[in-house]
């Protein structure tokens, strides 16, 4: 009875071992079957509440974004750069006491430096006084300000309808003023919504909905992390940049569908420099931001990778991404991404695809100087298509731009524009765009007793640092002078060049390139003679 | 009732003849010219008096030389000495013109085309014997769009410019003296075989060819939206030119003309802009000109 029982638990044994062997057979088959729905992310609700905007967060950046780490956290505040002095030679405006016309007038002619004539303009109580052009305005006027038979006198300075964003935390985007945006804004506010900007990065804040993951447990450090089995987690679109038609063609090839909701925040902090919403009397402004965006998911982040997508952020994955942007109709892609290591002929290809189909591509030029200074694969690639720009990136220095520490060096870089450096002027030298507040999104940087469920629905404006924070201010650019006129890819590069101010070493140089980027001059264009 | 009155409306019509004479004469005196009253009567009388107009005309313009009233009333004899000219004229035109530029592709780029239209106006001296100086300015203008040119191609940027091109002149040069026309008519004596003859006839064959040369400045100015101080355009170049062209009379005091002429402005442009890209240096270029002149 005895054996009879035990070959009864033998066979249950090897039935139950079938079994679980064949149901997980079945279950791999079905995975491998069904890659459009995978069951690490399910979307629980197409709707959810708005994202919370909590300001400011001042903090060096905690994890520095596709870059080296950097500490200090000292905060400074941001000086504007005042406008150069501008006035019209030849001409000081002068008020005049009673019967003290003549007498200025004299004792400047009696000078011998100028025939001095005085012009009363229609609705004016002061006169317009012509000198020799080869005069100084500013000491004409101190002189006659001087004489006790003069109310005042000053130069006759020149006034701009200076476009100024209203948004209250301007004031610490030191890389817009640096490369003289307000002036590029009276040419061009922003481009046109006729210009689709692609952003090939870690997905976009664009949707407020609700997902489901599977987040299995990992290993940080030495440090195990506990699953968390399957969590609902909370997006929303970030408020600085959402807008009524503002996303189009979202694409996701990390979870291969359309959906490329941003679990890093690294996407949304460069679309925001791209096109953040400006002159709302909201957080920061962005470059042209009227463009529309197409949010084109190409990298995992480490959410991403807890949540065990189907695919990482690999040369074929952006390849595709890449031509899947230029057939959809981008004119501009951002690529802040790269490698280093072997060429990446995939990528290259598709890059001369893009430009190809009309489509001007940006691409950082890497973080790795004091690594090393390694080849970057994918930014050797872009370096020879005229039509695709490597970036290199600059700090905030004073007077002039200096490279910062981190921004690779090499005979790729094409031109430099200004991605924060940290280590030179603290947070406050970081480029600051709107973007996940790391308190809930970054959950995983946590001891594993505080780890919990990551929610993306709460931004802050943060200051980020890197090349990937230049290559934005380019492709922003490069969609101005898209809505300007210049609308062939290898053009918007040769104005881009060509109106470039010259950093570095005469000339183009491996560390800046042809130099910083100009908006203003680019977008102005040539006369006859200048 | 109202009768038909040919003495009024003869009246009327002299005064209507009148009416140019009486310009000329205004432009005359402003340019210190002798008084149009000779003019007046040449103009006037020809038609009855063949050689009137000749011998009015012809005469010094000085008021020395002023013929009298009744000079223009006299037929002179072919064989009757010519009244000597004076020394100096001074003459004044107005011009329109075509201008095209040498720095063709620039100003194409820039302004859509490399001709346009130019107006001016000269002030000139000849002497007697055909000798003549001439000062001379001319504007051309234009508005087009800053670009930005890449290789062949050329990108419009929607940011107005406004060009001004003024060269002020100065011209020497001959003009070929007119030989004396016959006076209408029959001859009173057939001319002998072989001997010279008299011009007769045409007005165009009192064309008067001329040509010349000079220096000058042309001044540039480019304005364009959006400048910051310094990067408008206000320069003044020197110039250099030749000049040839034919007049004819046409009424009077007024005579027309057409003009050719090639002005070099080295260096004038390159320094920067478009012309740069181009490699564009020389603002000059061919000018075509029509003139009216007034004096003789």
């Amino acid at each position: 009875m005895n054996r009879v029982l035990q070959r009864l638990c033998r066979v249950l044994r090897g039935i139950g071992v079938l079994g679980t062997i064949a149901l997980a057979a079945v279950g791999l088959g079905l995975a491998a079957q069904a890659p459009d729905a995978p069951p690490n992310r399910i979307l629980a609700q197409p709707v959810a509440p708005p994202g919370i905007d909590r300001g400011v967060l001042d903090e060096p950046p905690a994890r520095t974004v596709r870059g080296p780490r950097d500490g200090s956290g000292a905060r400074r505040v941001v000086s504007k750069t005042s406008p150069p002095r501008s006035y019209v030679p030849g001409r000081v405006i002068v008020r005049f006491r009673e019967g003290g016309a003549a007498a200025a007038v004299r004792a400047l002619g009696a000078r011998g430096l100028t025939t001095p004539r005085l012009i009363r303009p229609s609705w004016a109580d002061f006169d317009l006084l012509e000198i020799d052009p080869s005069l100084d305005p500013e000491a004409v006027a101190a002189e006659l300000a001087a004489r006790p038979d003069v109310e005042y006198a000053q130069a006759s300075y020149r006034v701009y309808a200076y476009f100024r964003p209203n948004d209250p935390l301007y004031d610490r985007q030191w890389n817009f003023q640096v490369i003289g945006m307000e002036q590029a804004w009276d040419i061009n506010p922003g481009a046109s919504s006729e210009v689709v900007v692609a952003v090939l990065d870690s997905g976009l804040a664009y949707r407020d909905a609700i997902y489901e993951f599977v987040a299995a447990a990992f290993v940080d450090n030495g440090v195990t992390y506990p699953a968390l089995g399957r969590i609902t987690v909370p997006f929303a679109a970030a408020p600085e940049l959402a807008g009524p038609s503002r996303f189009v063609s979202p694409r996701d090839f990390i979870w291969d569908d359309t959906e490329p909701v941003d679990m890093d925040g690294h996407g949304t902090h460069v679309a925001g420099t791209i096109g953040q919403l400006t002159n709302n009397g909201v957080g920061v402004a962005g470059m042209a931001f009227n463009v529309r965006f197409m949010p084109v998911k190409v990298i995992a982040g480490d959410w991403d990778d807890i949540f065990g997508s189907p695919f990482i952020g690999t040369d074929d994955v952006v390849a595709r991404g890449i031509r899947y942007a230029a057939d959809n109709g981008a004119k501009v892609i951002n690529m802040s991404l790269g490698r280093t290591g072997p060429p990446a002929p995939v990528v290259g290809a598709a890059i001369r695809y893009a430009v190809s189909q009309g489509a001007f591509v940006a691409v950082a030029a890497g973080n790795e100087y004091e690594d090393g200074n390694p080849t970057e694969a994918i930014a050797e690639e872009a370096a020879p298509i005229d039509g695709a720009m490597v970036v290199g990136a600059v700090g905030r220095d004073s007077p002039q731009p200096r490279r910062a520490f981190y921004s690779s060096v090499k005979p790729a870089v094409e031109i430099a524009a200004p991605g924060g450096d940290t280590r030179r002027g603290g947070a406050a030298a970081g480029i600051y765009q709107q973007t996940f507040d790391p308190v809930f999104s970054d959950t995983f940087a946590l001891p594993p007793s505080l780890y919990r469920a990551p929610r993306f629905d709460a931004f802050a404006y943060r200051p980020f640092q890197g090349t990937s924070m230049a290559t934005p201010h380019v492709a922003g650019l490069a969609a101005l002078l898209y809505t300007q006129g210049i609308t062939r890819p290898a053009a918007i590069e040769a104005a881009i060049k060509r109106f470039a101010t010259d950093l570095g070493a005469p000339g183009r140089d491996d560390e800046y390139g042809h130099g910083l980027i100009n908006p203003r001059a680019t977008l102005r264009g040539l006369g006859l003679v200048r | 009732m109202t009768s038909f009155n040919p003495l009024r409306r003869s009246t009327r019509a002299r005064s209507c003849r009148r009416g140019l004479p009486a310009l000329v004469s205004a432009a005359v005196l402003a340019v210190g010219l002798p008084s149009a009253a000779a003019a007046d009567q040449a103009t006037d009388v020809p038609d009855a008096r063949p050689g009137a107009s000749r011998a009015a005309a012809l005469p010094a313009m000085g008021p020395e030389a002023r013929p009298s009233p009744d000079a223009a009333a006299q037929v002179p004899s072919p064989q009757a000495p010519r009244p000597r000219e004076p020394m100096l004229r001074v003459r004044a035109a107005g011009a329109v013109g075509l201008v095209s530029f040498a720095a063709a592709d620039t100003f194409k780029a820039v302004y859509g085309s490399s001709t346009g239209l130019t107006l001016g106006g000269a002030v000139q001296v000849v002497h007697r014997r055909g000798w003549f100086g001439q000062v001379d300015v001319s504007h051309y203008q234009a508005t087009g769009e800053r670009v930005f040119v890449s290789g062949t191609e050329r990108f419009s940027l929607g940011i107005a410019t406004r060009v001004t091109v003024t060269p002020i002149e100065i011209t020497g040069g001959y003009r070929l003296v007119p030989r004396p026309r016959a006076p209408r008519g029959p001859s009173p004596t057939p001319p002998r075989r072989g001997a010279a003859t008299p011009r007769r006839g045409s007005r165009f064959a009192s064309l008067v060819p001329y040509a010349g040369a000079g220096v000058g400045v042309v001044r540039l100015t480019e304005r364009g939206d959006f400048a910051e101080p310094g990067e408008d355009v206000e320069e003044t170049h020197r110039s250099y030119h030749v000049v040839g062209g034919v007049e004819i009379p046409m009424r009077g005091w007024l005579r027309g003309g057409v003009e050719a002429g090639y002005r070099w402005v080295p260096n004038a442009l390159g320094g920067g802009g478009v012309s740069q890209e181009f490699g564009e240096t020389d603002l000059g270029g061919f000018v075509l000109r029509v003139k009216a002149v007034l004096g003789r």
